[in-house]
């Protein structure tokens, strides 16, 4: 007799193949993974389940017909979401400003005068010191050679080319320049401005500080505080360009966060605004012990998730009743009205943000409060999978045992483990856990915030604008390009290459995936990228598996479990394991990366649950 | 600025003063330091920027053979002529000196 279990997972499928012998005896042939074909649940999975069969059939020479039985888990009906709001905002008014990095600014100090464009320099006659505007229409060497024939008094120039260096080089009184200036055009003529280039291997010092610009422009103490946003986004620039505008400037404001109430199941209800932040918010999340609903505001991003969510699954669950044609007309708010969000993980965060109205594609750090989002049902359609997929295959389906269950059966394959046993599966849009007793009782929860959050947390702090490259930088390590034929990678280890590397990714930071090398277009530094990595996936792993140690543990007590395995996806990455098993070990818990059957690392667990739970329903 | 000892070597046959001019620039404003050589003997860019390189004690050479601008990069494990798509002279110019500098190319 030859059995399959499949486990049908948000981003994989695996399959586990066994044969049970005339005297009850299972021995394990094979398995193999795919990936997911569709949202779990729906009939599109059919398609990767095939696949995933076929080729553990195959490593055991057989074909699917061969199989007497195929075991389907009877998926956890839960989705997550994530999304991030901004809560702070940073808008020039009037354009007043320019800070930004370009690679070679030149000259050194600050300079206050009157901006003058460089075309209407012999036409102006004023008795003070001025700044010079030069399009990027004039070459460097008319440019250099108007600047020395002018009497005026030039105290500092602002370029729109990359050619500080070459003007610099050319003029008789040295003066700062500040260069790459692209929204040149928007500058206001005839205003009072400051510059500032920073010395070598310095930031800008009198620009980025209030004072500093109060002495500059005779600024009174109440002017003195409106110019704090200004100041505080040029911290950290090599170059910088304030106009004085007494009708405008740049404003930090505070967006209008949406709110997010939380319900119990006495219907008691907790409203808190997105913009007290994320310790607010999971005070009061702490607080419900039994959250029944949490809804958001409307037209907030948070709010529109919620909805988004309830919505996808509602579809879902609906679908198994209903026919296809019909299914829009079906999910009213009605149908949606018996999904319920059941868990949320807000996190702090700063993500840089193009400032708007900036003439240099100037960016601030901006508060944001990312959020993960929970949403469940009370089962997905697996009964109609099941019978669509005996249709397809000839051979007899069962949906058999709660996934959760089965994956604690399956982790129990690891050696040294003990019961009870409690697993963490730490997939791409929930972190699960269960912990299985020797009574054979199984309690499991679903937590928001997992793998799909890391990744967009990676994409918004590092200002990626890619999910695929988050995603890259979230797996794989990373390296610095040092030379055209060797790198060293983050853990210093310094590989040579026998041919030259592309151009493109010279002195750069890159993601090694196993054959390949991509550059990370940014200005961090590989030490830095790899920080926010590492702090990222601690605040959503770590804190999330504590949560759910907390809530599956017996009285609530953490130190009542001594064996925690890691399962999932995620279990596989170079360092989360790790970072759980260094906060459980102050709790006196083994923790550990599973290893299913000795041979499957961390994956394949439910499925060989669910072979496994055979037996015991057999016998019975 | 000729004559030091840190600079990239450029290597000419025949230049098309503009182009030199264009290349000079670009090293010029990413601030590297440059000495040109004149070949007395007919080669093109790709030629004359890989003997450029060895000559360079950083290893950075540049071949201007008429208007066609060339790139090669002398290590000590080799040598690397580097083909950069759709690049003016300017910007050439300005990469020979991010090599030097170990700073990514434009």
């Amino acid at each position: 007799m030859i059995i399959a279990g499949v486990d049908i997972g948000n981003s994989t499928t695996e399959v586990c193949i066994a044969s049970v012998d005339e005297h009850g005896y299972m021995h394990f042939l094979s398995s193999a993974e795919v990936a997911t074909t569709g949202t779990k649940g729906t009939l599109q999975n059919i398609k990767g389940i095939h696949e995933s069969l076929i080729i553990a059939m195959q490593k055991e020479k057989l074909r699917i017909s061969d199989l007497n039985l195929i075991r389907l888990n009877e998926a956890a009906p839960v989705i997550g979401g994530t999304a991030m709001e901004t809560i702070t905002e940073t808008i020039i008014t009037d354009s007043t400003m320019v800070g930004h990095n370009p690679d070679t600014p030149a000259g050194q100090g600050v300079a206050v005068g009157r901006t003058v464009p460089i075309h209407k320099l012999k036409e102006t006659y004023i008795n003070e010191s001025i700044i010079v505007i030069v399009p990027k229409t004039m070459d460097y060497e008319v440019c250099a050679k108007t600047i020395n024939a002018s009497n005026e008094k030039i105290v500092g120039l602002i370029l729109q080319k990359d050619e500080a260096v070459l003007v610099y080089n050319r003029l008789d009184k040295k003066i700062p320049i500040v260069d790459e200036v692209e929204g040149i055009e928007q500058l206001p003529i005839g205003k009072i401005a400051a510059i500032e280039v920073a010395g070598l291997g310095m930031t800008i010092k009198t620009l980025s500080n209030p004072y500093g610009l109060a002495k500059l422009f005779d600024l009174s103490p109440s002017e003195t505080s409106a110019v704090i946003p200004i100041s505080k986004s040029l911290i950290g620039k090599k170059s910088a360009v304030v106009v004085k505008n007494t009708d405008g400037g740049m404003q930090e404001t505070k967006i209008k966060a949406g709110k997010i109430t939380f319900k119990s199941q006495k219907n008691q209800s907790t409203t808190v605004s997105i913009d007290a932040g994320a310790a607010a918010i999971m005070e009061v999340v702490h607080s419900i012990q039994d959250i029944k609903d949490i809804e958001g505001e409307r037209d907030s991003y948070v709010g529109n998730m919620l909805y988004d969510m309830k919505k996808e699954l509602s579809e879902l669950s609906e679908a198994s009743e209903v026919s296809v044609e019909s299914l829009e007309s079906v999910t009213s708010e009605a149908s949606m009205k018996h999904l319920a969000i059941s868990d949320l993980l807000a996190i702090d965060t700063f993500v840089p943000v193009k400032v708007k109205g900036a003439l240099a594609g100037d960016v601030a750090m901006e508060k944001a409060v990312a959020i993960a989002a929970m949403v469940q049902a009370d089962k997905l359609p697996m009964t109609r999978l099941a019978k669509q997929l005996e249709e397809q295959l000839n051979v007899p389906v069962k949906v058999a045992g709660v996934e959760a269950v089965m994956a604690a059966i399956g982790a129990m394959t690891t050696k040294g483990t003990q019961l009870p046993l409690a697993i963490l599966d730490l997939g791409g849009g929930s972190t699960d856990a269960a912990l299985l007793d020797e009574t054979g009782e199984v309690r499991s929860v679903h937590l928001a915030g997992a793998g799909s959050f890391v990744t967009m947390l990676i994409d918004k702090e590092l200002r990626l604008d890619s999910v695929q490259m988050a995603e890259n930088i979230k797996r794989y390590p990373l390296a610095k390009v040092n030379s055209l034929y060797h790198m060293t990678m983050e853990n210093g280890e310094v590989i040579f290459f026998h041919k030259p590397l592309p151009p493109k990714l010279y002195a750069r930071v890159v993601v090694v995936m196993d054959e390949e090398l991509i550059p990370i277009i940014t200005d961090l530094t590989l030490e830095r990228i790899v920080t926010t990595r590492q702090e990222i996936k601690r605040r959503v792993f770590v804190t999330n598996a504590l949560r759910a140690l907390e809530k599956v543990a017996p009285d609530g007590h953490m130190r009542h479990i001594p064996n925690v395995v890691i399962l999932g996806g995620s279990a596989l990455d170079l360092e989360i394991p790790e970072l759980i098993l260094q906060e459980l070990a102050n709790h006196k818990i083994v923790a550990g990366r599973g290893d299913i059957r000795g041979i499957m690392g961390p994956r394949n667990a439910v499925a060989t649950g669910l072979v496994m739970s055979y037996l015991s329903e057999d016998i019975s | 600025m000729n004559g030091q000892k840190n600079s990239i070597i450029i290597a000419c046959y025949e230049p098309d003063p503009l182009t030199l001019d264009e290349v000079l620039a670009g090293i010029e404003e990413e601030g590297g330091l440059f000495e040109t050589v004149l070949e007395i003997f007919k080669s093109v860019e790709d030629t004359l920027a890989r003997k450029a390189s060895k000559q360079s004690s950083l290893g950075a050479g540049i071949g201007i053979y008429k208007d066609q601008v060339a790139i090669a990069f002398n290590t000590q494990i080799g040598l690397a002529n580097l083909k950069f798509e759709q690049m003016t002279p300017r910007q050439l110019g300005q990469n020979a000196t991010r090599y030097t500098k170990n700073r990514p190319f434009i």
